[in-house]
């Protein structure tokens, strides 16, 4: 870590073993854009996921585990709370700790090497929220609400049913900004700071957090330390992304809205990225929104704005991926300077 | 009885309780024109069949045409009453700021789903730290008169928030120039509307919210599918159309509520305020002062929160003044 602050990392020790941010002659932050470059290409194969599922499955698998033996609803909240904080040490340190053990006991050979460049590139998720939105955009340029509800259930969990064109719209863009702190942004952050292990950890404390971090009745003790883990973790790479879209729309407005409205949101993350958005595009997004039955009070990103439409998703998807792009740029400078 | 400091309008619960009172009643108790909307003949299909969503729709069109409000923002309901009691099942609010001295119910309601409730005379003023402000414009009892630039400027402070701006404009018919039903359907703001009072027939059990989309969609849901009678629709939408009655009744109501301040101030009482369906007037000891006007046969509308003031219905005529002015005599 201390490296990225020395800016120019030198490659080896003074005993002539490599450096930490390097993975053989390879500097971390070019293992992290190759492992990107290869989830853009391919994704995560169907065949593979029928074969060995996903990292992401095997550590939920874990967490559902603990969940079901050290979340019991007879406990108080203190005790449920401190077994949810112990779950959440214990999963993060076994994932976290089988990286690691990985990343310094495979060979420096190219074939290593391209083993920690595969399992990388199955914790970015960029193609696949991509794919994600875009089957939202379709049916609702057609004017086909039905489906369009049907594809933003698969990323949102508010009732579709009650979603209008705009709300489908806004629920679309802030998961598009949501996620692309989540699934793209902070694992490639963790992962060119600390290399596999930081985008492990980072992915495990994440998944957590959306497995246990909820406020429902069954999470609330449970989950509570993970849900703070990941305002952590997130703290950074949320302030990245709300840059990333700021900078890649040209538009003064998005500095503007991110810097004056993030703050209101809930989340004290996603609302950077959402907010940047929001001004970009010059939409509202956020606002009042259903819960179960009741309208709850949820402060507007971007209220002077107009509301989102299908179009307003496509101008969304084209400002991900310049952000992306943005962020590659970044990732290639560093890795390069770093050799 | 049923709580005469919670509603006026109980003339049957003090018919039994003052046995001896000089008789025919004369109810002042509520804020409804005395001289009801006259064209209530309704033909047989408006209770032979359901209603049907055109006579909703005609309803709908003759309320924005008399408010010039937009059409789409509004909800059909069975009295501005029940969709008080409804706001809290729709919105999840915890902070809320409520004017005082104000329609009590709508606190009520509120404290009931458990939100924090502050009573206030500024409640505007809180705009920026709640989730919710409540007012009545014009306020009942007192007639308080909000300024529909300042409530705009509330319910844009508000929505920025995601907040709501509730204004109960069950007396606005009286006055249009106050109303923001023009505003209807923004974020942020929540219109409650009252059809009896102005009308006289609180009896049709008729009123309206006019909210932004979700709130309306919520709304719609909690209400069902025929929540309002054929008869009320189709008394409503003849007297929502009815322009010229209503400029007619407007100056006549303003005369008859100013004649009701000569009489008080005649009884050597003073005006504190009101709009033009009643007033509120100060008086000295108002609940003993309540209980001899009740023996008089004069039923007025008292306050659990006020010993000093009484609220006065406008007198349907002058048999009926001349009994209240013969009945102040007494409070001297």
């Amino acid at each position: 870590m201390a490296s990225v602050f020395r800016w120019k990392a030198r490659r080896e020790c003074y005993d002539g073993r490599p450096a930490s941010w390097f993975v053989g002659m390879v500097s971390v932050p070019l293992l992290m854009l190759a492992a990107w470059a290869m989830e853009v290409a391919l994704g995560w194969p169907a065949w593979l996921f029928a074969r060995i599922r996903h990292p992401v499955v095997w550590m939920g698998a874990l967490i559902e585990f603990c969940d079901r033996q050290l979340n019991r609803p007879k406990w108080t909240y203190p005790v449920r709370y401190v077994s949810g904080a112990v779950t959440t040490l214990v999963v993060v340190s076994i994932v976290t700790g089988l990286a690691w053990g990985l990343s310094v006991s495979l060979p420096k050979s190219w074939w290593g090497i391209l083993l920690q460049i595969i399992l990388a590139s199955s914790l970015v998720a960029s193609r696949s929220l991509y794919m994600h939105i875009v089957e939202v955009a379709r049916p609702l340029a057609r004017g086909n609400l039905t489906e369009a509800r049907g594809a933003v259930a698969k990323i949102v969990g508010r009732d579709p049913d009650q979603l209008d064109e705009a709300g489908i719209a806004r629920a679309s863009l802030e998961s598009l900004a949501e996620n692309m702190c989540d699934g793209v942004v902070a694992p490639l952050f963790w992962g060119a700071c600390f290399g596999l292990p930081g985008l492990v950890a980072y992915k495990a404390i994440n998944t957590l957090d959306s497995m246990i971090g909820h406020r429902s009745d069954r999470y609330v003790a449970f989950g509570g330390f993970a849900a703070r883990l990941d305002d952590v973790a997130n703290l950074v790479p949320a302030r990245i992304s709300a840059l990333l879209i700021a900078v890649a729309s040209f538009r003064i407005r998005a500095f503007e809205i991110a810097s004056q409205d993030a703050r209101a949101h809930r989340s004290p993350n996603a609302g950077w990225p959402e907010a940047a958005m929001a001004g970009a595009l010059n939409v509202r997004l956020s606002g009042p929104r259903t819960y179960g039955v009741k309208i709850h009070q949820e402060p507007w990103l971007n209220g002077q704005g107009v509301d989102p439409d299908a179009i307003s998703i496509r101008a969304g998807l084209n400002l991900y991926l310049r952000a992306l792009i943005l962020a590659a740029l970044i990732l290639l400078v560093l890795g390069l300077a770093a050799m | 009885m049923r709580n005469d400091f919670v509603h006026g309008g109980a003339l049957d619960a003090m018919r039994t309780q003052f046995l001896s009172a000089r008789l025919p009643w004369v109810d002042l108790s509520t804020g409804v024109n005395p001289w009801p909307y006259g064209n209530v003949q309704i033909g047989p299909a408006a209770l032979a069949r359901l209603p049907q969503r055109d006579d909703y729709a005609t309803c709908r069109a003759a309320m924005a045409a008399a408010w010039q409000a937009p059409d789409s923002a509004i909800v059909l309901a069975p009295g501005s009453e029940l969709l008080i009691r409804l706001l809290p099942t729709v919105l999840n609010v915890n902070r809320i700021a409520v004017l005082s001295p104000t329609y009590g119910d709508h606190a009520q309601a509120w404290r009931h789903a458990g939100a924090e409730i502050v009573e206030t005379e500024d409640p505007l003023s809180h705009a920026n730290s709640v989730d919710m402000v409540v007012i009545c414009n014009p306020n009942n009892p007192d007639g308080r008169q909000f300024a529909p630039s300042a409530l705009r400027e509330a319910y844009m402070q508000l929505a920025r928030r995601g907040g709501w701006l509730v204004v109960d404009e069950a007396y606005a018919d009286l006055d249009p120039a106050l109303s923001l039903a023009a505003d209807g359907g923004a974020e942020g703001l929540i219109l409650l509307r009252s059809f009896g009072k102005f009308y006289g027939l609180p009896g049709l059990r008729l009123g309206a919210l006019i909210a932004p989309t979700q709130v309306r969609n919520a709304m719609t849901e909690r209400l069902g599918v025929w929540p309002v009678s054929g008869a009320a629709l189709e008394v409503g939408s003849n007297a929502y159309r009815d322009l010229d009655w209503q400029s007619k009744m407007r100056p006549r109501l303003a005369d008859a509520r100013q004649r009701l301040d000569d009489i008080w101030i005649n009884a050597g009482q003073r005006v504190i305020g009101g709009t033009s369906l009643f007033g509120l007037y100060r008086v000295d000891n108002a609940h003993a002062a309540w209980q001899i006007l009740a023996q008089q046969g004069i039923y007025t509308r008292r306050f659990e929160s006020s010993k000093t003031t009484l609220r006065i219905g406008l007198p349907r005529d002058e048999e009926q003044e001349n009994r209240l002015a013969d009945a102040l005599t007494l409070l001297k």
